[in-house]
């Protein structure tokens, strides 16, 4: 590894360098997006929270998306869908929709903590490369 | 590019095609992978279900209801179908990258100097 890092050229660490900076800034763009996808979820989870409590009855604008809405009446705020996937939806209650929402929550937790940790492994190997940099600068001068 | 022989460059320019059309077949495998996973994910939630659960799907922009069993063959003839896909895909990958391989070899055999004797 020694020899390796001796024959490797001021180019070959810069190039280095930029490719772990491009890494980094896509993992820091994937945590935004873990973030917002959160977010939402929580957004869910407490609307799913005052629905069973005080939904019974209510008279309420329910979203079909591109900011219109349509004025309907809940009849029962126990009764809900959620996505699986692949298109497919299943009934459930207001209590399985949300420990769904908290699987799902904990699962980009996890996935968030995941990519933090590789964002510090790259940040330290590119200041390691830079330390390297500095060190063959001089030796580039004599 | 004025000093490279007629021939090297139209090689040039089939790699840049080939490089082209790896890419274009790397995403679409990348694309059928990720509904491969979900299809599956969402077949083994719903097979979880008792028979009698209340299933629905996605048609458009409409949520129609539907039963577990309709659900389920539909989910599996999904899989099956983007499993086909995905052998396509992957056998296509492979062509275009053994024809890479072998036309960088063509390429820097022709570019290199002529040995003297």
């Amino acid at each position: 590894m020694a020899e390796e890092k001796k024959t490797r050229t001021l180019e070959q660490i810069q190039d280095e360098i930029r490719s772990y900076l491009g890494e980094i800034e896509y993992l820091r763009s994937q945590v935004g997006v873990i973030d917002a996808t959160i977010t939402d979820l929580r957004t869910v989870d407490a609307t799913l929270a005052y629905l069973k409590e005080k939904g019974k009855g209510k008279e309420i604008y329910i979203p079909l998306g591109s900011g219109v809405a349509i004025r309907g009446k809940i009849e029962n705020p126990d009764d809900v869908i959620m996505d699986v996937g692949a298109g497919i939806l299943v009934g459930a209650t207001v209590d399985e929709a949300r420990e769904n929402i908290e699987k799902r929550i904990k699962a980009l937790m996890d996935l968030r903590l995941a990519l933090l940790r590789k964002i510090e492994e790259d940040t330290r190997k590119v200041n390691e490369l830079l330390k390297e940099l500095q060190e063959m600068q001089p030796e580039k001068r004599e | 590019m004025q000093n490279i022989p007629p021939q090297v460059q139209a090689m040039l320019g089939q790699l840049e095609s080939y490089q082209q059309q790896l890419q274009l077949v790397v995403q679409q495998k990348q694309k059928v992978q990720l509904e491969l996973t979900e299809a599956k994910k969402a077949l083994d939630e719903i097979e979880s279900l008792p028979d009698d659960a209340v299933v629905y799907k996605t048609v458009g922009t409409l949520i129609v209801k539907t039963t577990k069993d309709k659900a389920v063959a539909e989910l599996k003839e999904k899989i099956e179908t983007l499993e086909v896909r995905l052998n396509a895909l992957e056998r296509q990958e492979k062509k275009l990258n053994e024809k890479l391989k072998e036309l960088t070899a063509q390429i820097q055999s022709a570019l290199r100097p002529p040995t003297a004797g």
